[in-house]
Order: C-alpha cells, then sequence, then structure tokens
C-alpha cells in the first residue's frame, strides 16, 4: 500500500531561449543537479525552435520528466526571450495530467514574468492537490486518472499499420524482450505515442515502466537501456538499426517494417497460437466502430484465456505453488516454437518452477 | 608627298624589289625600275607565276608588249584610273604614284603581318624547339662513343647540345637529409647537431645511392616543400581564418584531430581482430574438446586406427602389399569386417546416449534460464518495493505518532505546509531580485560577445576579400611584366625603317593644316557671298535711284534748258559709270582664265610631252626597223 500522494513531483525548472540564440536554465525548484540540467537542456530542443515538439515526456533514472514547450508571445512579461520551456520531473507515468499541469504553470510564468507564481500553484497542488487557474477554473490532481492515460493509446493505428507482422510486438512483449521504435526526428509527437500505446499490449501487467519514448543513442542513455532487460524504446536515430545489441525487435516506422534481431530470432519463432491472436488483433482494429478501448479490451482477453490455458497446464509441487514444468509441456507434444513460447511465457508471468 | 614616296619605297623594298638607297621618292625612278617594281608588286600580290619578265626588255616591241601586259594586270586587278603601256613606258609622276599606291595598298597583308607574329610563350618555345632540332639534324651524326654523356660541343655558332638518348637515367628520387632551422640566423642551433651537420651529414651529392639520382632527388623535395606551401596557404586562407586561431593552435587542434580519428580506427580494428580471433579461439577450443573427446572414448581411437589401417590397406596396396600382405591378406579382410561392424555398433550407441545427454542438457538450460529471468525480475520488484515500503514505513510512522491528537495535528500541519508553501514563496520572490539582474547580465554580455563575433566575422571577410584582391593583383603584375617583356622584344626586334610616329605626326599636321585650310576657304567664301550681296544690293539701289532721278529731271527737263543739260550729263555719267563697272567685271573673269590656264599649262608640262614625243618617235623608228628586219628574216626564210 502506498501512501496517497497528490503529486510524486520531484522538480520543476525552467529553460528559456534568449533573442541572442541562447539558450539557458534559468529557474528550478527544488535544485537540479548540473547533469540534469545539460541533459533537459538538450532535450527540450529549444536550440533549434524550428523543431520545437509542445510536449515531450520520456523515462530516465526512474522518473518520467515532462517538457512543454512554447514560444513566448508579445503579452507575455517576458522581454528578451523568445522560446520557455517547463520542466516537470515525478515518479509516475500520467501525461495527460502533467501536460495541463504544465500549461497551467507555464502560463502562470508568461503573465508575470516572475517564477513565484509558478512556485505557488506547483506547491499547492503538492500540499493540496488543486490550484486555481486562469478563468476562475481549478485544477485537481483527482480528475486525472491513471488509468485514463494507459488506456489513451493509438493501438488501431498502430495495428492497421503493420498487420498481422503487430504479434511480433505482441509476442516479444509478452516474454519481455527489447524492442525499439524509430521514427524520424520531425515525428516525435507519433513517436511517443505509438511508444506509450505499446504497453497496453499486456494490459494484465499495467506495467509502464518499460516504456522510454524518447531515447537519445549516447553513452549515458545506452547504459542505461543495457542494463533494463525488458523495454519499448523510442529513437530518432535511424542507425540503431544497426545496433542490434541493443534490441529485439525494431519497429521502423517510415519504411513499415518490423524486423526482428538475428540474436533473438529462436525466441520469436511463431506457431498456431500466434496466427489466431494476430487475427483476432487485425480483425478487432478492421472493426469500424473499434474504439482503444475496445481493441485493448479484446487483446487482454485473448491474453487472459492464452494465460489460464497455461495455468491449466501447471503442475503442483511439494511446496504447494502451481509451476509449469517443461516436462508436462513436453507429454503435449506441442510443436517445438509453440512449446518454447509457452516455457518463457511462463518464465515471464512467474510460473516456473526456480 | 615624300612620305607617300617613302612609304611606297619601303613596301617595294620589303617586297624584294631592289631599290638604291639614294632614291627617295618616286620622281628619281626609272623606267626599268618601275617596270620592275611593278612586276614584283603583281607576282606578290598574285602569289603565281605572272609571265613577266622582271626586267625591261631591250626590244621595243618586247616591250610594249610587257608594257600593255602589265597594265591588263593591274586593270584585272580593280586599277580605276586610265592606264596603258604608255603609263609605264612613258610615265607621268602623278600616274605612277596612283598606280603604286593602288598596288602597295592590294599587297597582300601577311607581307605586312610577318613582324606582328603571337608572342605567346608557347609559340615561342615550338620555335626554339624547331631551331634547336634543325640545327641538331644539320650537323653530321657522331657516334654515341665519342661523347661524353651525349654531350657535344658543335654547331654554326658552336654551343653545347645533347644528342641522343644513350645517357638518359631513371627519374628515382630517394629521401635527402638536409640541415634545417639555419636559415634563421635568430634561432640557435644545438652545438650537437650543428657538428652534425658539419661532419656527419654527407653532401647531397653524396646522399644518393646512384649520383644520377640527386637531380631528381632535389626536384622530388623541391615539389614536395612547394606543395606542402601551397597546401598549407589554401588552407590556412580557407578554414585557418575562419577558425580565427593563431597557426599554431590551429596546428595543434589538427593534429588532436588526426590523432583521434588515427586512435578510432586503430580501436575499430582491435575490436574487429579481437572477435575475429575470438572466434578462431572458439575453433581452437573446438578442437581441443574434439581431442578430447577423442581420448575418451576408445571407439573413436580404434576407429582412427580403423581408417588408419584403412587407408594403409587402400592406399599403399600396390607399393607394399606385394612384399609383406601378401599372404595376410585374406586373413585380415575378415577380421577387418568383423571389426567394422562392431565399431559401427559401438559408435551408434554412443551416438544415441550423447544426443539424449544433449537434449537433456538443453532442457535444463532452458530451465534454468527461464528461472534466471524471472528471479531477476523478481529481485528488481523486490527491491523496488522495499524502497518504496520502507518509505511508506516512514511516513506512517509519523502519521501514527500524530495520530491521537488527530485534529489539532491535522490542523497544525496544514498551517506548517502552508507557512512553509508561503515562505517557500517569499524566498522565490527574493532569489527573482537576484536571479533577474544576473540573468540580464549575462544576456547583455552575451550580446556584446556576439556583436563583437559578428564584427570579427565581418573583418575575417575582408581580410579574405583583401587577400583575394592581392592575388589578383599579384597576378595582374606578374602578367603584365611578362607581356612588358614579350613587347620590350619584339620591338627590339622589329626594323625601325618605318618610323611610325614620324608619319603619324606628318598625319595629323596635315589634317589640321587641312582643316585651317578648309576654315580659310570657308571664310573667303563667307566674305565673297557677302560682297556679292553688296554689290547686288548696291546695283540695286543705283538702278533704282537712276530712275528716279531721271524721271524727275526729264519731268523738268522739257520746261528748263539747264535741266535739259543736266539730263544729259546724267545719262552720260550713268553710262560711263556702268562701262567702267563692266571693264571691272570682266578683269575680274580675265584673271579667272589666266589662273585656270596657268594651272592647265603646269599640269600640261608635267606631262614631259615633247621628251615623251621625241622617245615615241624614236621608238616608233626602232619598231619600224625591227618590223622590217623581221619581214626580210621571214622572207629570207621562205
Amino acid at each position: 500500500m502506498s501512501t496517497h500522494q497528490f503529486l510524486t513531483a520531484k522538480s520543476t525548472g525552467l529553460i528559456e531561449r534568449d533573442i541572442n540564440g541562447d539558450v539557458l536554465w534559468t529557474w528550478s525548484y527544488p535544485s537540479v543537479s548540473d547533469v540534469d540540467r545539460v541533459f533537459f537542456t538538450q532535450k527540450c530542443r529549444l536550440g533549434t525552435p524550428e523543431n520545437l515538439v509542445p510536449f515531450l515526456f520520456s523515462q530516465r533514472d526512474r522518473s518520467w520528466y515532462y517538457i512543454l514547450s512554447g514560444e513566448v508571445e508579445d503579452t507575455d512579461h517576458l522581454p528578451k526571450v523568445t522560446h520557455v520551456s517547463i520542466v516537470l520531473v515525478t515518479k509516475d507515468f500520467n501525461p495527460e495530467k502533467y501536460e495541463i499541469l504544465c500549461r497551467i504553470l507555464l502560463r502562470k510564468y508568461r503573465k508575470s514574468g516572475n517564477p513565484a507564481s509558478l512556485l505557488e500553484s506547483y506547491l499547492s497542488v503538492l500540499t493540496r492537490g488543486s490550484c486555481s487557474t486562469e478563468e476562475n477554473g481549478r485544477f485537481s490532481v483527482q480528475d486525472y486518472d491513471v488509468k485514463r492515460s494507459y488506456a489513451n493509446t493509438k493501438l488501431k493505428d498502430f495495428i492497421l499499420t503493420y498487420g498481422m507482422e503487430s504479434i511480433i510486438v505482441y509476442t516479444a512483449l509478452l516474454l519481455k524482450k527489447r524492442v525499439i521504435v524509430y521514427c524520424p526526428e520531425n515525428q516525435l509527437p507519433q513517436l511517443m505515442s505509438i511508444v506509450r500505446s505499446l504497453p497496453a499490449l499486456v494490459w494484465h501487467r499495467q506495467n509502464w515502466d518499460i516504456a522510454f519514448p524518447v531515447v537519445e543513442i549516447e553513452d549515458s542513455e545506452v547504459d542505461v537501456l543495457k542494463e533494463t532487460t525488458s523495454y519499448v524504446a523510442g529513437v530518432t536515430d535511424a542507425s540503431v538499426e544497426g545496433r542490434t545489441d541493443l534490441y529485439d525487435v525494431f519497429v521502423n516506422t517510415s519504411t513499415g517494417q518490423i524486423s526482428i534481431a538475428p540474436d533473438a530470432k529462436e525466441s520469436f519463432a511463431m506457431g498456431k497460437l500466434h496466427k489466431d491472436i494476430a487475427k483476432h488483433m487485425v480483425q478487432c482494429a478492421e472493426g469500424d466502430e473499434a474504439t482503444e478501448e475496445q481493441i485493448i479490451k479484446e487483446i487482454s482477453k485473448k491474453t487472459t484465456e492464452l494465460l489460464n490455458n497455461l495455468r491449466s497446464l501447471a503442475t503442483e509441487t511439494e511446496d504447494g505453488s502451481h509451476v509449469i514444468q517443461l516436462e508436462t509441456l513436453k507429454e503435449r507434444k506441442m510443436a517445438a516454437a509453440t512449446e518454447s513460447f509457452l516455457f518463457s511465457l511462463a518464465a515471464c508471468e512467474g510460473l516456473v518452477e526456480v | 608627298m615624300e612620305e607617300v614616296d617613302k612609304i611606297i619605297i619601303v613596301s617595294l623594298r620589303t617586297i624584294g624589289c631592289d631599290i638604291e638607297d639614294e632614291i627617295a621618292s618616286l620622281k628619281e625612278f626609272s623606267t626599268e625600275l618601275i617596270v620592275s617594281s611593278a612586276v614584283q608588286c603583281i607576282k606578290t600580290i598574285l602569289k603565281q607565276d605572272v609571265d613577266l619578265p622582271n626586267t625591261l626588255p631591250g626590244g621595243m616591241s618586247a616591250r610594249f608588249r610587257m608594257g600593255t601586259g602589265l597594265a591588263n594586270y593591274i586593270q584585272e586587278l580593280g586599277y580605276k584610273g586610265e592606264i596603258g603601256y604608255q603609263t609605264f613606258l612613258y610615265s607621268n609622276e602623278s600616274e605612277i604614284r596612283k598606280v603604286f599606291m593602288f598596288l602597295v595598298d592590294r599587297l597582300p597583308k601577311d607581307t605586312v603581318e610577318t613582324t606582328e607574329e603571337p608572342m605567346g610563350s608557347s609559340a615561342l618555345l615550338q620555335r626554339a624547339i624547331a631551331s634547336t632540332v634543325l640545327r641538331q639534324m644539320n650537323s653530321p651524326w657522331i657516334s654515341p662513343n665519342l661523347k661524353k654523356d651525349s654531350i657535344t660541343w658543335r654547331g654554326k655558332p658552336p654551343m653545347w647540345q645533347r644528342e641522343g638518348s644513350c645517357a638518359m637515367c631513371n627519374y628515382h628520387a630517394s629521401k635527402m637529409k638536409f640541415p634545417s632551422g639555419t636559415g634563421d640566423l635568430t634561432k640557435k642551433v644545438p652545438k650537437e647537431l650543428k657538428s652534425y651537420y658539419c661532419e656527419c651529414l654527407p653532401y647531397i651529392t653524396n646522399q644518393t645511392r646512384n649520383h644520377k639520382d640527386t637531380a631528381p632527388s632535389i626536384l622530388e623535395e623541391i615539389a614536395s616543400e612547394i606543395s606542402a606551401q601551397l597546401e598549407w596557404e589554401n588552407e590556412w586562407n580557407s578554414q585557418g581564418l575562419a577558425s580565427r586561431l593563431s597557426e599554431q593552435e590551429y596546428k595543434a587542434k589538427k593534429r588532436q584531430r588526426i590523432q583521434k580519428r588515427l586512435a578510432e580506427t586503430l580501436r575499430q580494428d582491435f575490436k574487429r581482430s579481437q572477435e575475429a580471433s575470438s572466434s578462431r579461439s572458439a575453433q581452437d577450443l573446438q578442437q581441443v574438446l574434439d581431442k578430447m573427446g577423442s581420448r575418451t572414448s576408445a571407439g573413436k581411437t580404434k576407429g582412427s586406427r580403423f581408417t588408419h589401417t584403412e587407408q594403409l590397406v587402400f592406399a599403399k596396396d600396390e607399393v607394399v602389399s606385394q612384399i609383406g600382405t601378401e599372404a595376410e591378406k585374406p586373413h585380415t579382410e575378415e577380421e577387418l569386417q568383423k571389426k567394422r561392424e562392431e565399431e559401427v555398433l559401438g559408435l551408434k550407441e554412443e551416438l544415441e546416449s550423447l544426443s539424449s545427454k544433449l537434449d537433456q542438457l538443453d532442457l535444463e538450460v532452458k530451465k534454468y534460464s527461464a528461472g534466471v529471468k524471472q528471479m531477476e525480475e523478481e529481485i528488481t520488484t523486490q527491491t523496488r518495493q522495499n524502497v518504496e515500503k520502507e518509505e511508506n514505513y516512514k511516513v506512517k510512522k509519523r502519521t501514527l505518532d500524530l495520530l491521537p491528537d488527530a485534529e489539532n495535528n491535522i490542523a497544525k500541519l496544514q498551517g506548517i505546509v502552508d507557512s512553509s508553501a508561503q515562505k517557500l514563496v517569499t524566498l522565490a520572490n527574493q532569489w527573482e531580485k537576484h536571479r533577474v539582474p544576473l540573468i540580464e547580465q549575462y544576456r547583455e554580455l552575451k550580446e556584446l560577445n556576439s556583436k563583437k563575433e559578428s564584427e570579427a566575422e565581418k573583418k575575417l571577410e575582408e581580410i579574405k576579400v583583401f587577400r583575394q584582391k592581392m592575388k589578383e593583383v599579384a597576378d595582374d603584375a606578374r602578367s603584365k611584366e611578362e607581356m612588358l617583356k614579350h613587347l620590350n622584344a619584339e620591338y627590339n626586334s622589329m626594323n625601325k625603317d618605318e618610323k611610325r610616329s614620324g608619319y603619324t605626326k606628318r598625319m595629323m599636321e596635315i589634317m589640321s593644316s587641312i582643316k585651317k585650310q578648309r576654315a580659310g576657304i570657308d571664310k573667303v567664301l563667307t566674305d565673297t557671298k557677302s560682297i556679292q550681296k553688296e554689290i547686288n544690293s548696291l546695283s540695286g539701289k543705283l538702278d533704282r535711284t537712276f530712275t528716279v532721278t531721271d524721271e524727275l529731271i526729264f519731268r523738268d527737263a522739257k520746261r528748263d534748258e539747264s535741266v535739259k543739260k543736266a539730263y544729259r550729263y546724267l545719262a552720260a555719267l550713268h553710262e560711263s559709270c556702268e562701262q567702267l563697272v563692266q571693264t571691272v567685271a570682266d578683269t575680274g573673269v580675265i584673271m579667272r582664265e589666266i589662273r585656270e590656264l596657268e594651272d592647265q599649262i603646269e599640269n600640261e608640262s608635267k606631262n614631259k610631252v615633247l621628251s615623251n614625243l621625241e622617245k615615241i618617235t624614236s621608238d616608233y623608228q626602232q619598231m619600224k626597223k625591227e618590223n622590217q628586219s623581221m619581214v626580210e628574216k621571214i622572207k629570207h626564210k621562205s
């Protein structure tokens, strides 16, 4: 049981770009380390305002960061500033909530030119769970349930784009493998939406910590990825396709192809089981009135079916726990691919004897 | 007129007419000279064989024929004036001048332009090559043994020349060592280095293995130095200036960059070689395992022995079998067969057991890996949960402590939270007071810096432009110097007979005098016109006054005698005055006629009519005589 926190935010900061084209980290609460500052300044992409991404979020160091950027208008109290971004670092994943919050805070800052007003609202959300916005509105943390964020996906488009091949991604997530999605730099919002949608394929786990929407391929982040055993990462550098040591499945949105790394090919041997599920997924997505929720529901139904079937094969051990044993699977005389797939799935679900 | 004559004489001389130096004007041209020069002109113009003898023939009829022939040619060339045999035989200065002017005009321009060949360097070079080759070809052949290194001293103006290719050698350059740093007198060369340069370092002529390589090696060294210098200049001009570092810094940076790249490529190659070697080491491992495997199973060694014997049996059948194994052959074959079957069985069993072992191991590996995965995950989740739980525990403990007095404490906590929030906000405001000016300062300084940078960039651009201009100006100067040299050479080689400047001066003088004359003529004309007008008006006036007076007096004349007298006197006066005027006019007319006649006389006198007439009569007599002699000859023959 975790304690109830209004806001799991750890820190917030402001980055500005002035008329000399110089990007500077101007304010933060509480303090933010230099390394983090450099990282966020790079991420906010204020150096190239043409490529500005309005709202960017990703994972770093077990915490989520959200960056909202915008151009400064004449009505704002910020002379000599052309663009400003606000950075919010939190522990949980809830892009909708934090986007609204960032917007409110940023607007407060722009209107007053004084981050103290920003701080006020921030603290009020932190302590009371809500703050007042413009036009006499109220921002309340409770309005933003995390499940809504989880369900805010674009799976329909994904399945329609990749058709039967999306089963590869589904398998990868089931088997807790590493997936990398590539999108060209100017389609960053699309990349983020894809990466945040994919964990919904394994809805029963409800774990969005495996999602890393935007990752730069440089040493610090690559090390983090290398330590994680399973993730869904988004990159904007096409050369990552060559680094087969970093992924098991590579989704290339510009070519519309899904490729498997040569080292991982054995784990992805598909059988009849997969084909069934794939067909079902595609059918669901193609239905005209299919909404995201329906798709997620259908997929999770299938997954639970699969897991139930698997659990039925469990044998009881001495200490009373139900485990799957390879021998039982072998007795079933299934195809080798299905057999190994089921066994790995069992391992991932914690059903294997240790 | 003298200038025209001079020009004509000079051009005639250039085309090859033999004109003596004393003759300076066309007046002094004798008939023979005129004819021979005309023939030469025609030959040069037409460039074909003109069947005219170069000199005036002796016989009159021949002369006559030649004269008409010449005249025809010249008329064919397009001469518009009247021309005939008389122009040449009985010449008239002005006519001859016209003819020669026409001919000289018609002279092909090539002859005039021979001195204006382009003096380009390639043309010069080619001409030099042609002249040397010609000279060499003109000298007789000498066997190569008599020449040292194919160099001889001969030729019309004797000079050294290289003949033949026996003494040529390959262009082979080798590295040479030069003393460096001795050119800069301000820098001291260390003693040891100096002594090395003075005593130990051999002369460059001694440094190459083959003496003939000295020249190529030096050329290579110099060429490489020059190209390095040029490269460096180019690079410095383009990138070095742009980077705004001093020369040393730029060079240091470049060195660093190159070292980095070297290190990276080496690293990559090392990685690749490691992978390759690791795969190789895997192969070695495999071999070792094989060896080990072969040692443990006896069947294999049997097999190896078996194969060994098999090979012996089948390969060395012909060679060895004859002597030793003939008698044992049927014996060993049976035994071999049995052995074979046994060994096959044994191997099959082994294979089965090994494959089952392999399957088992496979299974275990799978299980273990799955187990490992599971465990890892559990570990991570558990650790994370631990941390969370610890935090929660702390918070809950604190809340528990505060729980008894819940309401109060909640209110207190709320108050504390609110007040700390307020404090934070005030702190933030205070911080703002410090932060904003600092940021302003920072931004201003950055602006200044960027301005300076842009100024510096502008200056760099200017420097670049100036350098470019400098280069261009230097190039220009060089090319102009070369041109100057060429033109000087040309000028010196040209002959100075023409004195073109003198001609141009005279032409300008003539033009100015003509202008003046024209002005004078215009003046005179205007004067004449005005005088004529005056005369007309005066005569008109006179007439009118006379008629008026006439009438007036005539009216009175009928009555008065004195008036009649006066009238008679008036009439007489008028008449005599009219006569006077008439005489004056006549005088003027006669004067004009006199002038015209004088001109005509001059023109006619030039024709030398009398002398020509005498000549013609004498020639006519001669022709008659010749005709007669020819008629007699014909009569004799017939």
